[in-house]
């Protein structure tokens, strides 16, 4: 036989010595210069620079993907990757849309707050409570920073964990926040230790930490529990049309992890994410998620049982507006045995909104004695709105328990009718059901995630948010 | 039953290199790291891809999958990261008189 | 003049073209040719790059070439085999052999016994007879290049059925048979026109003898008009080394009603495609099958309910055994197109699993894109409930036979939705056999839970 072989070593040649100096312009477009000065920016060590370089040379190979929302809209070359340069820093109040002025008003957003969220101040000064929390979990040997400190400070750590749920290649838009991560969250909880007050992102307010390419790391050590939450109701402006996060979540033996998103992206943004968990024996992850923002959404929190006895649920929302794309889901596969899992999908279309679940379950063989129920339910507001579901069921165990359901459908006449019929309007009424249809999604939140998301609601139902 | 077959010249796979082979219906990859021949099936064991088009650390001894980033141990065949939860067979390799020979299970 | 088809063996990019043995009307040249280019230029299928045939690799080793294409001859007659005289003779013969088509050496198909009726004829009758009435069918709901193995059915097709039942007629069963020999490959064609207000129940089964290497390929296209009326039955039990390939293709007009029932329980590994269009509001769709894999079985089963006008209902129940090493694929798509409102459509696939290796892949999908809808689908795989097995233990129910009837149970509502009589009958035997096949090859015995 004559076999042709291929070269498989990849040798990177930067192009650059180390000891150059750079000037650094800020500048649209990616290439390996704008990698290489992220890199040099944050005073990294070699091996980050080379995972960055070669998780560029990946983004660069791989095609866009076949299926999923239409991202044919992004234009990678008319993006800033890291700094902006001054002039284009500002924005001004009168430049904050009406309606989004109105939502602020409604949920009674205080002032700094809105400047912040509305894209007109760069900061957001909460340090104060961050300041006190940050005590508290000091004593209990919490770390909890952005992920360049985590680097920085807790290099073992950090190297041990970063990058092994999520590989660089893993998919093209995990490539390129590998390449040009930047801010987003490093958590790791020790042994034994319950972090009773939620962690937010929220904390630590700056540009940066609700970046385009944040990268979080969450670490919980046997037996501890975590509960984190990123975002916020309320309608977040960003200048910053291409967003691609990743998240890496690693639970081991008996922890619990559970991970809070809610996002109101502003609809000029492609929200493009890769969320993974490793549940390591008899531990817990629960991803609570819910998209309200964006003009196209693009993301399936994946939950990875490996070890006996661990559980995965994941609990989201999904609501879309005129023009709006929310294409999210969940996937979880059960490679060890005496697995559960529970996924429950609420989704609301609106106008010309249109939602997706897509899901996968996969059962390895070795899996026996799994159960799992998945449950997405989809309500069409407007005769113009659009819904699908496409959930994948691969099992390849015996001794299994999976079951699937799925109902479209719009509110209820007869419900309606009742409550109309009592006086309350037809408005009034939709936001009343629609909050009602997503209750199981609403009682996982903090009680002022909660209300505000209540709000945010009936706000959208009379249609005076833009 | 065990079955060794001549593949090819131990020299057509450069240090450094892989190549794909296919047994019957059977695909293999073979790999030269340091001069120390593996072979594996060629198939990732998570979707599909064909390994002998992967990345080699030679340094770790595993290769990469080019789809989706698994690293497999070369010497085990067990997956080092995700998302590969599954392991690739590993098949016994030898080089005789200068040519590769690797030992495949059944027919 | 007769015109004799070469036997030729075809390839995965082409074909030789086909012809009736008493010629095609012009129309079916005209379509013979489209697929003839379909054909040529649409890439074999690819488990790799296809998301139709991501779990059914099997299709990249398939050769066409390696089946031998029927002698085309242009004095048919029916000469009937081993194993189709007992399916004749089979629990179904209560039907009567007057309506009963079955396929010839040829590969055409021909009536068995005699009969008056002119509304279930051998294709190429039916198309000699009334060219104008097929050509409104025919090509019409499986377009030529539709599919790879639609446009291969199209340019070879030799033979099938022709059923027209004529306005307001209430018909009596019509049974087709449709077999395929040792190294050869078949591709009937089965035209049904039900007019306005007109009902009738169709029978169709796929049958082959065992150890033959086989390929069939059967196409059927239903329209049904207005306040029409069929009850389709397919029964699938090929021998174990005959590979299926179909595709069902139904077009419900307004107030027309379709029934399907289905049974799939042969063959070495089959792909079919059940799609069916609620074109007009009042249709109505109902769907009920089974399947039962053993040994290295692969059934893979694709189908579609696209609820173009409003005020339809469709309705899919497929529930599945699969024991030994088998495996079942399952693919439905619900659709509402824009403006398709007050639909209800279901789908529900239930798989149960009866082995360490078997596998129950199930893909339910939906596309809503009218509000006033209910949609709702749902999907379970694995083993028997211990429940029910507790319940036959504590009755004195040896193991064995407890799961036996658990799967039984677990059927008993597909059975009991086909015709009653003659039809049940036949179908309740057919599962009996292979239940009577799991039980002697001892795949109910092995069991790893603690019941």
């Amino acid at each position: 036989m004559t076999v042709a072989a291929k070269d498989l070593t990849k040798d990177y040649k930067y192009g650059f010595n180390d000891g150059d100096e750079f000037v650094f312009r800020a500048q649209k477009g990616l290439t390996k210069e704008v990698v290489a000065d992220i890199s040099r920016r944050k005073d990294e060590p070699s091996w980050m620079l080379e995972f960055r370089l070669k998780a560029l040379e990946h983004f660069q190979q791989r095609a866009m993907p076949s299926w999923g929302a239409d991202l044919s809209g992004i234009d990678f070359d008319d993006i800033y990757y890291y700094v902006r340069p001054a002039d284009e820093q500002g924005r001004t109040w009168e430049d904050v849309p009406e309606g989004i002025k109105k939502t602020f008003d409604r949920l009674g957003i205080p002032e700094a707050e809105r400047k912040f969220l509305g894209g007109v101040s760069a900061q957001y000064e909460s340090e104060v409570v961050y300041h006190s929390i940050r005590k508290d979990l000091e004593k209990l040997g919490v770390l909890f920073s952005d992920c360049d400190t985590g680097l920085r400070e807790h290099p073992e750590i950090f190297r041990k964990y970063f990058g092994t749920v999520i590989p660089a290649n893993d998919n093209k838009f995990a490539a390129l926040n590998s390449a040009v991560w930047s801010g987003g969250s490093f958590v790791y909880v020790p042994k034994g230790v319950r972090v009773e007050v939620p962690l937010q992102a929220y904390f630590r307010i700056n540009t940066e930490s609700m970046g385009q390419f944040e990268r979080t790391l969450i670490i919980a050590e046997e037996g501890s529990f975590v509960h984190y939450i990123e975002g916020c109701t309320a309608p977040t402006y960003s200048k910053d049309s291409l967003h691609s996060a990743v998240v890496e979540i690693l639970a081991m033996p008996g922890a619990h992890v559970r991970y809070t998103t809610i996002q109101n992206w502003s609809n000029n943004v492609y929200n493009l994410v890769t969320k993974r968990a490793i549940a390591r024996e008899n531990s817990v992850v629960e991803w609570i998620d819910g998209n309200l923002g964006s003009k196209v959404t693009m993301k399936y929190p994946s939950i990875y049982l490996m070890g006996e006895g661990a559980h995965g649920e994941v609990l989201s929302v999904a609501f879309a507006g005129d023009g709006q794309h929310q294409d999210a889901g969940a996937k979880v596969i059960h490679v060890a045995p005496n697995t559960t899992s529970t996924i429950v999908s609420k989704s609301v279309s609106k106008g010309t909104g249109r939602t997706s679940y897509r899901g996968h379950l996969k059962v390895y063989p070795k899996a026996h004695d799994v159960r799992s129920s998945v449950r997405c339910d989809a309500l069409l507001l407007d005769e113009t709105s659009r819904s699908d579901t496409y959930p994948y069921m691969d099992v390849e165990a015996q001794d299994v328990q999976i079951g699937h359901e799925a109902t479209v459908s719009k509110v209820g006449d007869e419900q309606l009718f009742y409550l109309q019929s009592r006086g309350i309007t037809e408005q009034e009424a939709t936001a009343m059901i629609v909050n009602g249809f997503i209750e199981p999604f609403v009682k996982e939140l903090p009680m002022e995630y909660a209300l505000e998301l209540n709000r945010l609601i009936s706000l959208q139902m009379e249609g005076s948010v833009g | 039953m065990a079955e060794w077959i001549r593949v090819c010249e131990a020299e057509a796979i450069p240090k450094g290199h892989a190549a794909r082979v296919e047994v019957g219906d059977l695909p293999i990859a073979l790999f030269n790291v340091g001069g120390e021949f593996h072979c594996l099936d060629d198939t990732c064991s998570h979707a599909l891809a064909s390994l002998s088009e992967g990345e080699l650390h030679e340094d770790q001894c595993t290769v990469e999958c080019p789809l989706h980033g698994s690293q497999f141990d070369l010497v085990t065949g067990d997956p080092v990261s995700f998302p590969a939860v599954e392991p690739v067979m590993v098949h016994p390799i030898e080089v005789r008189d200068g040519e590769l020979w690797v030992c495949l299970e059944g027919g | 003049m007769t015109q004799l088809v070469r036997t030729t063996q075809l390839t995965r990019d082409d074909a030789p073209l086909g012809e009736l043995a008493g010629g095609d009307p012009r129309f079916l040249r005209a379509l013979r040719e489209a697929a003839l280019s379909a054909y040529r230029e649409a890439p074999w299928p690819s488990s790799s790059r296809d998301e139709d045939w991501r779990r059914t690799p099997q299709i990249d080793r398939l050769d066409p070439a390696s089946y031998a294409l029927p002698p085309a001859t242009d004095a048919p007659g029916v000469q009937i085999s081993d194993q189709l005289a007992r399916v004749l003779d089979g629990p179904m013969a209560a039907l009567g052999r007057g309506r009963t088509l079955v396929t010839d050496q040829s590969g055409n198909l021909a009536p068995f016994g005699p009969s008056e009726d002119r509304d279930c004829l051998p294709l190429m009758e039916g198309l000699a007879r009334g060219p104008e009435v097929w050509e409104q069918v025919m090509g019409k709901l499986a377009q030529p290049g539709l599919r790879k193995f639609v446009s291969l059915n199209t340019i070879l097709l030799q033979g099938g059925a022709a059923v027209h039942i004529p306005r307001g007629a209430e018909a009596a069963p019509i049974r087709v048979i449709h077999s395929v020999d040792q190294g050869s490959a078949s591709f009937p064609r089965t035209l049904v026109l039900v007019e306005e207000g007109a009902s009738v129940t169709l029978v169709e089964e796929w049958v082959s003898p065992d150890d033959d290497h086989a390929l069939m390929a059967p196409v059927v296209e239903v329209l049904l008009r207005p306040g029409a009326h069929l009850t389709h039955v397919v029964e699938q039990s090929c021998g174990n080394q005959t590979v299926v390939q179909s595709t069902i293709r139904v077009r419900a007009e307004r107030d027309a009603r379709y029934d399907l029932r289905f049974l799939l329980l042969g063959g070495s590994w089959q792909k079919t495609y059940f799609d069916i269009d609620m074109e007009g509001p009042g249709s109505e769709a109902k769907s009920n099958g089974l399947c039962i894999g053993r040994r290295h079985q692969h059934f893979d089963v694709q189908t579609l309910q696209d609820h173009i006008a409003g005020n339809a209902v469709s309705d899919l129940l497929y529930r599945v055994a699969v024991a030994e090493r088998a495996r079942s694929v399952f693919a439905g798509l619900i659709r509402v197109e824009e403006g398709a409102q007050k639909t209800n459509a279901y789908v529900q696939n239930r798989n149960l699993l009866l082995s360490r290796e078997a596998k129950a892949d199930s893909n339910p999908t939906l596309e809503i894109l009218a509000n006033d809808v209910r949609c709702t689908h749902g999907s379970t795989a694995g083993r028997i409930d211990d429940n029910q097995l507790f319940y036959c233990k504590s009755r004195g129910i040896p193991r064995e036979e407890a799961r036996r009837l658990v799967i039984e149970g677990f059927f008993a509502d597909v059975i009991d939705s086909f015709p009653e009589g003659t039809v049940r009958e036949a179908a309740d035997s057919l599962v009996q056999g292979a239940m009577e096949e799991l039980t002697r090859s001892g795949a109910l015995a092995a069991d790893s839970s603690s019941a």
